[in-house]
């Protein structure tokens, strides 16, 4: 255990290093500006969507904003930057030749499998935190604070609310801490798909376009793509995390908990499966570069 | 008297695809050995080289270190090891690097990192990320990560490869003080002849994976050593010359004398004292290429 946590400080020290590492943060900050640039070219003034009236007094503030971007963020950005950083954990330093350097050092293959997986989720989560904490503080900058619209289209048998604004951090916290749990999906096939390649691109593509794949298929309507597949795509699945802002509702919790834990079963489940299979391979795999 | 061994493989195989890359290679390094690997490109001097260490999971046979299997990872700690180019961090500094190798290794205290990148002459420059060191500082900040957790036994993968003529000279001159002054056992893979020739006691040659000869270099080329004489008359000249050694009379009057049980001086006398007239007499020592390649196969070495 020891070695696990010596490796772990080694491999987040890499990550904090690494000039690479923080494309993902310029990423974020590149998207919450084209966020801000498209809300303000934006004109619902006057319009109606389910009872409410899309006046930006009454919706667009800080909160929303931060939201926004998480939301859109999530399928936008934030896999992509997640694929990226597992599919270099192992692939890029097999290609660099460092991890044979690491693997002459007496830290088992399972140690350090498992100590790269985890500064992956946790340099994910990182991202994630940073992209909400700049879209909260360039949201608040530019239109204030307030109660947090909740918007979110499956929802959208449930209405719009609006969370009141001593409620809404805490729920931002669950919601973005389950993303980062969602996205141990992404992580975990791109993880898998490093142990298989020397090509850091090559698993960082194959993840993307599975996930795009799975997303795409997801979002077709049910009359083209049956629920009953729908349910077998991992995509389907890894929004479970929503359901933290449906803890406060004006009539009460609303709160899906059937639906909560088959999903954090279904993504939880793929995840372990993904990462055990890279674990499988990566402790058989011979080190040939 | 031979030292402990610190590292055996007994028929270490390993096959790629149905195609057998190392075949039944079984060999003992002593404590104090400097041991050559010596073989032609695709001779499976890497593979071997891999398996020593863990990275490559042998088909067949079993390594061990210390008298250890690899299962048992504390042994490593014990290895310095460089397989082919210096594998570091570039966006790391010399000295994060050696930090993190040490730490990974058990650790190792700051004075000793001083230590060794005082030796590879690196201590003025720990400071600068790797990605601006030249390919011969790479190496030898290699080199100072590879001695760091001060090691017993040091494995170089084709450790000059790369390095311009004073470099190739200093690398040797290391290898050589590693065992003589430090009692470090060195495992080295070469394809160059002349290099296992001027550093290491003990060698193997392999070729298509198979062992084709192994143990004392210097032995080798004894054998090998030929005493070329041009003698007449030439009958006289074959007795007198009979059970000095293997000899063929290549050419009448002319003699090979391999493995000479004999000094040339000797040979001198005893030609001499038969009424035989020496107009020529030559100790010819092969180099280990010559060697190599009347073991091989012309074909193969090339």
């Amino acid at each position: 255990m020891r070695g696990f946590w010596r490796v772990l400080r080694w491999e987040l020290f890499k990550l904090y290093r690494r000039p690479a590492s923080y494309l993902g943060f310029v990423l974020a900050l590149v998207f919450c500006v084209a966020v801000l640039i498209g809300f303000g070219w934006s004109d619902l003034k006057g319009k109606e969507v389910m009872g409410l009236k899309l006046d930006r007094s009454v919706y667009l503030n800080g909160p929303f904003y931060a939201n926004f971007v998480l939301n859109v963020g999530f399928f936008a950005i934030l896999p992509l930057l997640s694929a990226t950083l597992a599919g270099g954990q192992l692939a890029g330093e097999a290609r660099d030749g460092t991890l044979r350097a690491m693997l002459l050092r007496p830290p088992s293959r399972v140690t350090i499998y498992l100590a790269k997986a985890a500064a992956t989720l946790l340099w994910t989560q990182l991202l994630i935190t940073f992209l909400i904490l700049l879209a909260l503080l360039i949201g608040h900058v530019a239109y204030g604070g307030g109660g947090m619209l909740i918007y979110i289209w499956e929802y959208k048998r449930s209405g719009f609310w609006i969370i009141p604004s001593d409620q809404w951090p805490l729920m931002l916290v669950w919601a973005s801490l389950g993303a980062g749990a969602s996205l141990a999906l992404v992580a975990g096939v791109a993880l898998l798909l490093s142990t298989l390649t020397e090509n850091p691109v090559a698993a960082h593509v194959g993840t993307l376009g599975a996930f795009f794949m799975s997303t795409v298929l997801q979002r077709l309507p049910d009359q083209l793509m049956g629920e009953g597949f729908k349910d077998l795509l991992p995509t389907s699945h890894m929004n479970f995390w929503h359901e933290a802002y449906r803890w406060y509702h004006p009539d009460g919790s609303t709160v899906d908990h059937a639906r909560l834990w088959t999903d954090v079963a279904w993504t939880g489940g793929l995840a372990a499966v993904c990462f055990t299979a890279g674990l499988i391979v990566f402790v058989r795999r011979d080190i040939t570069s | 008297m031979p030292g402990p061994v610190v590292l055996a493989t007994h028929a270490l195989c390993k096959r790629y695809r149905g195609r057998t890359v190392v075949d039944r290679v079984s060999i003992a390094v002593e404590r104090g050995d400097v041991y050559g690997f010596l073989g032609p490109n695709g001779a499976g001097k890497s593979t071997t080289l891999r398996m020593l260490l863990g990275l490559v999971r042998p088909t067949g046979g079993r390594v061990e270190l210390f008298g250890r299997g690899l299962a048992d990872r504390r042994v490593l700690a014990r290895v310095g090891a460089i397989v082919e180019a210096p594998a570091l961090y570039t966006y790391l500094t010399g000295a994060d690097n050696l930090r993190m190798l040490a730490d990974l290794g058990g650790g190792a205290p700051a004075a000793r990192q001083v230590e060794v990148l005082e030796r590879v002459g690196l201590r003025d420059r720990a400071g600068d990320p790797v990605r601006i060191y030249s390919h011969g500082m790479k190496q030898r900040l290699a080199i100072a990560a590879a001695l760091l957790p001060r090691p017993e036994l040091i494995i170089l993968d084709e450790p000059t490869n790369g390095l311009d003529p004073m470099g190739i000279r200093d690398m040797r001159a290391l290898v050589r003080s590693l065992a003589d002054d430090d009692g470090i056992t060195v495992v080295l893979s070469s394809h160059l002849l002349a290099e296992v020739e001027a550093v290491c006691n003990r060698a193997t040659i392999l070729a298509r994976g198979r062992t084709r000869w192994e143990g004392d270099v210097a032995e080798l080329l004894a054998e090998r050593r030929r005493v070329r004489i041009r003698a007449r008359p030439a009958e006289a000249a074959a007795r007198a010359l009979a059970g000095a050694g293997a000899v063929r009379e290549v050419e009448p009057g002319l003699f090979h004398v391999t493995g000479a049980l004999v000094a040339p001086a000797e040979l001198v006398d005893r030609l001499v004292a038969a009424g035989v007239k020496v107009d020529e007499i030559v100790a010819e020592a092969p180099t280990l290429e010559e060697v190599f390649v009347s073991l091989v196969g012309a074909g193969e070495a090339s």
